[in-house]
C-alpha cells in the first residue's frame, strides 16, 4: 500500500509499511529512552520523570536526572542516529553492505587524534575538538587519495574502500604505539575512549550532536532522492543526468561529518554504523537506502548498549563492548544471507 | 535524408590509455528510424553508443545533439531528450517493476517532486507499452529474463525521450525473446516516432527489424545505409572476415546471411 | 598438460631469476648477522664467532647473544618467512592481490585466541596458547571466506569482510582487556608485535606447527598453479578445488596463528612480500613461496633492526612499524593502475 501525497508542486510517495514500521521504531526508541532515564544505580520511577518535568523533584534526583542521565541518553540517541545514517549513506553510495565508516577507517583518524590529545594533555578533557579535527582531516586525505581524476565518477568506490582501510591500518597502529608510550592511567583513559564510551557526557556534548543532526537534516531529506538512484550502476546515474562526481563528494562529506560528530561525543562505538543500515533495510524489506529508519535503529542499538553498560557496572565496561557484541550476530546474519543467495 | 540528424558523431575519437577504440568517426542517426550498429567484437560498437549518450568522454572530435556539442550541454537537459539502456544492467536488490520504471523519471523529478501526475502517467504508459501490466508489484529478481529486459526498456521509455539508445538489448535472451523484444522496439518506433539506435550481434535480425545499418570496423565506419545496401558479401568479408551468400528472406525480403 | 608446463617452469627457468634468489638469501644472511651484532651494546664479529662456536657462560656478550639476540633473530626470520608464504598463499587462493593475513582478519582471530589465554586465563606457555591462536585464526579465516570468498575480485568485498571481522575481533579483545588494569598493561605492549620476548623454548615449541604449515604450503603450491586459471578450469584439469582450498586454508592458519602466538599481530609483510616476489620469481607457486619466504625473512629482520635502533623511540616494535608503513604502501598499490589486473 503506497500513499501519494501531492501539494502544489510537491509530490512524494510514502509506503504504508515504511510509515508504520518507522512509527513503531520511534515508539520503541521513546520507551527505551524513558526506561534509560529511570534505570541506574539511583532508581527513579516513571512518576519521577513527570514530577521532574514539572520542576517539583528533590534536588538530588533533579540533578541526577537533568545533569547526568538526560544528557547521556540524548547523546546516545543522537550519536547512534548519526552513526546509523552515516553507515546507511556509505553502504548505499558504495553499493556494499559492509562499507560502513567504521570498517573503511573513517573513525580511525578521530581515534588517533583523541589518543594523541590524551597523551598531550594527560586527560580526556580536550578530546572532543581533537577528535573532530582528526576525523575530518583524515577523511579529507582519504578523499583526496581516492579521487579519480580521469574518470567521470569522481570517487571510485573500490578505491575509496581500500584507501580507507590503508589509512586505518596506519592510524590504528599509530594509536597502539601512542598507547604504549604513556603511563597506566592515561593508557586506561585511551583504551576507554578507543572502545567508545558515553561516561560523563554533559549538556554541551548533547547540544553538539543534536545541533549537528538538526543542521544536516534538510540535506539528508534531500539526499534520499539522489541516493535512491546512486544504488544503480554509474551508467544509469549519468544517463539520468545526475552529476555523479559532485553527488559522491557531497554524500561523502555529509557521511563523514556525521561520523566525525558521533565519534567526537561517543568515541568510535564499533559496529553501530555497520549494523544500522542492513537491519533497517531488512525490517522495511527494501533495498533502498533508508536513512530515517537507519537513524532509529542506530539510536536504539546505542541506547541499548549504553544502558546495558550502565546496568552491568560490576566491572565498568564501556558501551563499545556491547555494540561490538551486538555486531557479531549481525555479521553472522549477513553471512547466512550471503550463503542463501549463493544457493539460489 | 535531408536535414541534419538530431544526434550525430563528428570526427569522434576515443582512446583508452594508448589503444584507439574509435578513430575519427563521423556518423548520424536518421531521425524517426531504427538504427542497428553492427560489427565484430571489439570494433567499438558499444563505445560509439556510449559516446553518443555522453557516457564516454571523447578524446577528440565531438558528439552533436540538436546542433550543439553534447559535452557543452546540461546533463539533465540531455536526459530529457536522450535515454540509454546499458548492457546487462543490474538492479538493486528487492526493487519492484514499478519502482524500477519510476527511476526512469529521474530527469523529470526532484527531491520535492518525486511523483507528479505526469510521472504516474508516463510510468503507466511505459508499463503497458512493454506489456508488463499485472507485473508492476513483482520484484525484479523473480521475473524471467525476457520480462526483466522489458522492464528495463520500460524504464528507458518512462524517461520519455525522443531518442533511445539500447546497448545489446538482446544479449542473454533466447531466440523467441529476441524476436519479441525487437518487435517491441519496432512497434515503439512506429507508434511514437522515436529515434532508436541499438547495438546488435545478429545481422539477420538487424536486417529484419532495422531501417538503417551502421557497420563498424576497427573503430571506423565501414558503411551506412539501408539493410539492402549495407549487408553485402563484400561488407561481410571486409568487416567480419566471413565469406557468405546473401539471400532474400523468403518472408520479408530483407537480406539474410548464409555462411558458406 | 598443466603438469608438464609447470614442471618445466619448475626446473628450467632463466638464470637471472635464480640470481635474485641468491641476492635475497645474501641479504637475509647479512641482516641476520647484523641483528646479532647490533643492539644496546655492539658485539664484535670475532666475539659473535666465539660465542657461537665456543660458548663461555661467564662472558656477558655470549649470554646476551644466546639468551636474547639469537632467539630474537631466529624468531624474526621464521615469522617473516612464514608471513611471506602465508601472504603468497592467500593471494593465490583468493586471486586477490590485496589479500594479507592482517587485512583478512586471520591475525585478529589468532590475537583474540592469544589474548583469551594469556591475559584472561593467565597462561604463559606457548605450548598452551598456540592451540587457542590456531583456533581463533581458523574461525576468523572461515568467517571471512564465507562472507566474501566467492566475490569477484575488484569488488573489494573480501577485503571488507576481513576488515569487518578484524574490527569485531579487536573490539572483543579491547572489551576483554578493560576487565582488568593489569591485562591492559600486558596487552598494550603485546599488540605492537615484536620479538622482545622470544626464547629458544618458544621457538622450539612452535617449530613443529611452522614446519607442518610450510609442508602443506608446498604441497598446495602445485595445484594452486592451476587454480590461477580459475576454479572451473582447475577443476577440469583434475584439481579437487574444495580439498585444495581446505589444504591452503590450513597452511595459512598454521603459519599465521603460530606467528601471532610468537610475535603478536604483524600486518603488511604478507601483503607486500608476494608482490616483490612476483616481480622477480618464476610464476610457479612453489618458487614464489620460496622467494616470498626469503624476502619476508629479510624484511622482518630489517624491520626489527630498525625498530630497536631507537630511532623511533623505545616503544617501537617491528610489528607496529610495518603496520604504519603498510598503510601508505597499500594506498600506493591501490592507486598504481596495475593492481586490479594482477
Amino acid at each position: 500500500m503506497i500513499y501519494t501525497v501531492r501539494l502544489g508542486s510537491l509530490s512524494v510517495r510514502l509506503a504504508r509499511r515504511h510509515l508504520l514500521i518507522g512509527m513503531g521504531l520511534l515508539l520503541a526508541l521513546l520507551i527505551a529512552g524513558g526506561m534509560a532515564l529511570q534505570l541506574g544505580q539511583f532508581d527513579l520511577g516513571a512518576g519521577d520523570l513527570w514530577t521532574a518535568y514539572r520542576g517539583e523533584l528533590d534536588k538530588i534526583s533533579q540533578m541526577i536526572l537533568l545533569d547526568h542521565r538526560l544528557p547521556r541518553v540524548l547523546v546516545a540517541i543522537g550519536a547512534g542516529a548519526a552513526f546509523g545514517v552515516s553507515g546507511a549513506i556509505f553502504q548505499s553510495m558504495l553499493r556494499n553492505p559492509m562499507a560502513s565508516p567504521d570498517v573503511i577507517g573513517f573513525n580511525a583518524g578521530a581515534s588517533c587524534a583523541a589518543v594523541l590529545a590524551i597523551l598531550v594533555f594527560g586527560s580526556a578533557r580536550f578530546v572532543l575538538p581533537w577528535a573532530l579535527t582528526g576525523g575530518l582531516l583524515t577523511a579529507a586525505l582519504v578523499l583526496l587519495l581516492a579521487w579519480d581524476r580521469n574518470g567521470k565518477s569522481g570517487i571510485d568506490p573500490y578505491r575509496l574502500i581500500l584507501v580507507g582501510i590503508g589509512a586505518s591500518l596506519t592510524l590504528g597502529a599509530t594509536s597502539d604505539l601512542l598507547m604504549s608510550m604513556t603511563d597506566e592511567q592515561r593508557a586506561a583513559d585511551m583504551a576507554q575512549w578507543l572502545t567508545g564510551t558515553l561516561n560523563a557526557r554533559n549538556q554541551a556534548d548533547a547540544a553538539l550532536i543534536w545541533g549537528g543532526l538538526a543542521a544536516l537534516t534538510p540535506v539528508l531529506i534531500w539526499l534520499q532522492f539522489p541516493l535512491n538512484r546512486l544504488i544503480m550502476s554509474d551508467d544509469f546515474v549519468h544517463g539520468f543526468g545526475l552529476r555523479l562526481a559532485g553527488l559522491r563528494l557531497l554524500i561523502t562529506g555529509v557521511g563523514v561529518l556525521l561520523a566525525a560528530l558521533a565519534v567526537s561525543v561517543a568515541g568510535p562505538l564499533p559496529f553501530v554504523a555497520f549494523v544500522a543500515g542492513p537491519v533497517a533495510r531488512r525490517v522495511l524489506k527494501t533495498g533502498a537506502p533508508v536513512l530515517f529508519a537507519a537513524a532509529l535503529v542506530g539510536a536504539l542499538v546505542t541506547l541499548g548498549a549504553d544502558t546495558a553498560a550502565r546496568m552491568l557496572s560490576v566491572v565498568q565496561l564501556p558501551a563499545g563492548v556491547f555494540t561490538a557484541v551486538i555486531g557479531a550476530p549481525v555479521l553472522m546474519w549477513l553471512l547466512v544471507a550471503q550463503f542463501r543467495k549463493g544457493a539460489l | 535524408m535531408s536535414a541534419e540528424p538530431r544526434l550525430a558523431a563528428c570526427e569522434l575519437s576515443v582512446k583508452f590509455d594508448r589503444t584507439t577504440v574509435l578513430d575519427h568517426l563521423s556518423v548520424g542517426l536518421p531521425d524517426g528510424q531504427v538504427t542497428a550498429i553492427v560489427g565484430p567484437n571489439a570494433c567499438g560498437k558499444s563505445t560509439l553508443l556510449r559516446s553518443l549518450a555522453r557516457l564516454q568522454k571523447a578524446s577528440s572530435g565531438q558528439v552533436i545533439l540538436d546542433g550543439q556539442s553534447i559535452a557543452a550541454q546540461n546533463s539533465k537537459s540531455i536526459a530529457r531528450r536522450l535515454a540509454i539502456l546499458s548492457q546487462s544492467p543490474v538492479a538493486p536488490e528487492g526493487l519492484t517493476v514499478r519502482d524500477l520504471v519510476l527511476r526512469g523519471r529521474t530527469p523529470h523529478q526532484s527531491a520535492w517532486r518525486q511523483y507528479s501526475v505526469e510521472d504516474a502517467a508516463a510510468v503507466a504508459a511505459a508499463i503497458s507499452a512493454t506489456g508488463l501490466n499485472g507485473l508492476e508489484e513483482r520484484v525484479l529478481d523473480t521475473l524471467s529474463g525476457g520480462q526483466r529486459q522489458r522492464a528495463w526498456i520500460a524504464m528507458a521509455l518512462a524517461q520519455d525521450t525522443e531518442l533511445l539508445l539500447l546497448d545489446e538489448p538482446t544479449t542473454y535472451l533466447d531466440l523467441p525473446h529476441q524476436v519479441e523484444l525487437l518487435e517491441l522496439v519496432r512497434k515503439l518506433n512506429r507508434e511514437t516516432g522515436r529515434t532508436i539506435a541499438m547495438v546488435l550481434h545478429d545481422i539477420n535480425l538487424a536486417a529484419r527489424y532495422c531501417d538503417h545499418i551502421v557497420a563498424l570496423r576497427g573503430g571506423q565506419i565501414h558503411s551506412t545505409g539501408t539493410p539492402q545496401s549495407v549487408i553485402t558479401q563484400n561488407m561481410m568479408q571486409d568487416v567480419f572476415g566471413l565469406s557468405c551468400t546473401i539471400i532474400a528472406d523468403p518472408n520479408h525480403g530483407t537480406p539474410h546471411i548464409i555462411p558458406t | 598438460m598443466a603438469a608438464d608446463s609447470s614442471s618445466v617452469a619448475f626446473s628450467g627457468h632463466r638464470p637471472h631469476r635464480l640470481m635474485w634468489l641468491g641476492i635475497g638469501i645474501l641479504a637475509m644472511l647479512i641482516s641476520a648477522l647484523l641483528s646479532l651484532r647490533l643492539g644496546v651494546r655492539l658485539i664484535g664479529w670475532a666475539d659473535i664467532g666465539r660465542a657461537l662456536f665456543s660458548f663461555d657462560p661467564d662472558t656477558a656478550d655470549h649470554i646476551v647473544l644466546w639468551q636474547i639476540r639469537l632467539p630474537r633473530m631466529v624468531g624474526a626470520l621464521l615469522c617473516g618467512g612464514c608471513l611471506g608464504v602465508a601472504g603468497a598463499l592467500m593471494q593465490a587462493l583468493t586471486r586477490n592481490p590485496l589479500a594479507d593475513p592482517g587485512l583478512l582478519g586471520v591475525n585478529a582471530g589468532a590475537a583474540l585466541g592469544v589474548v583469551i589465554c594469556t591475559i584472561a586465563l593467565g597462561l604463559t606457555d606457548p605450548a598452551q596458547f598456540i592451540w587457542a591462536a590456531l583456533a581463533g585464526a581458523a574461525i576468523a579465516a572461515a568467517l571471512v571466506f564465507a562472507l566474501g570468498g566467492n566475490a569477484p575480485s575488484g569488488t573489494g568485498r573480501l577485503i571488507l569482510a576481513g576488515a569487518a571481522v578484524s574490527a569485531l575481533f579487536y573490539a572483543l579483545i579491547r572489551g576483554l582487556l578493560l576487565v582488568s588494569r593489569s591485562s591492559l598493561e600486558v596487552y598494550r605492549v603485546w599488540v605492537l608485535g615484536g620479538f622482545d620476548n622470544v626464547t629458544f623454548y618458544m621457538v622450539a615449541t612452535l617449530m613443529p606447527f611452522l614446519i607442518v604449515g610450510l609442508v602443506l604450503a608446498f604441497a598446495a603450491g602445485f595445484s594452486l598453479n592451476a587454480l590461477q586459471l580459475g576454479e572451473s578450469t582447475a577443476q577440469s584439469l583434475g584439481v579437487r578445488v574444495g580439498f585444495l582450498q581446505l589444504l591452503t586454508g590450513a597452511a595459512i592458519v598454521l603459519l599465521c596463528g603460530t606467528t601471532v602466538a610468537m610475535a603478536g599481530p604483524i600486518a603488511f609483510i604478507g601483503l607486500i612480500v608476494p608482490h616483490l616476489a612476483r616481480v622477480t620469481a618464476p610464476t610457479d607457486m612453489r618458487w614464489l613461496s620460496i622467494y616470498s619466504a626469503v624476502y619476508g625473512a629479510t624484511l622482518m629482520a630489517l624491520a626489527d633492526l630498525i625498530a630497536r635502533s631507537g630511532m623511533f623511540g623505545s616503544n617501537m616494535q617491528a610489528g607496529v612499524m610495518s603496520a604504519i608503513i603498510g598503510g601508505p604502501v597499500l594506498i600506493w598499490l591501490v592507486r598504481s593502475k596495475g593492481v586490479r589486473k594482477l
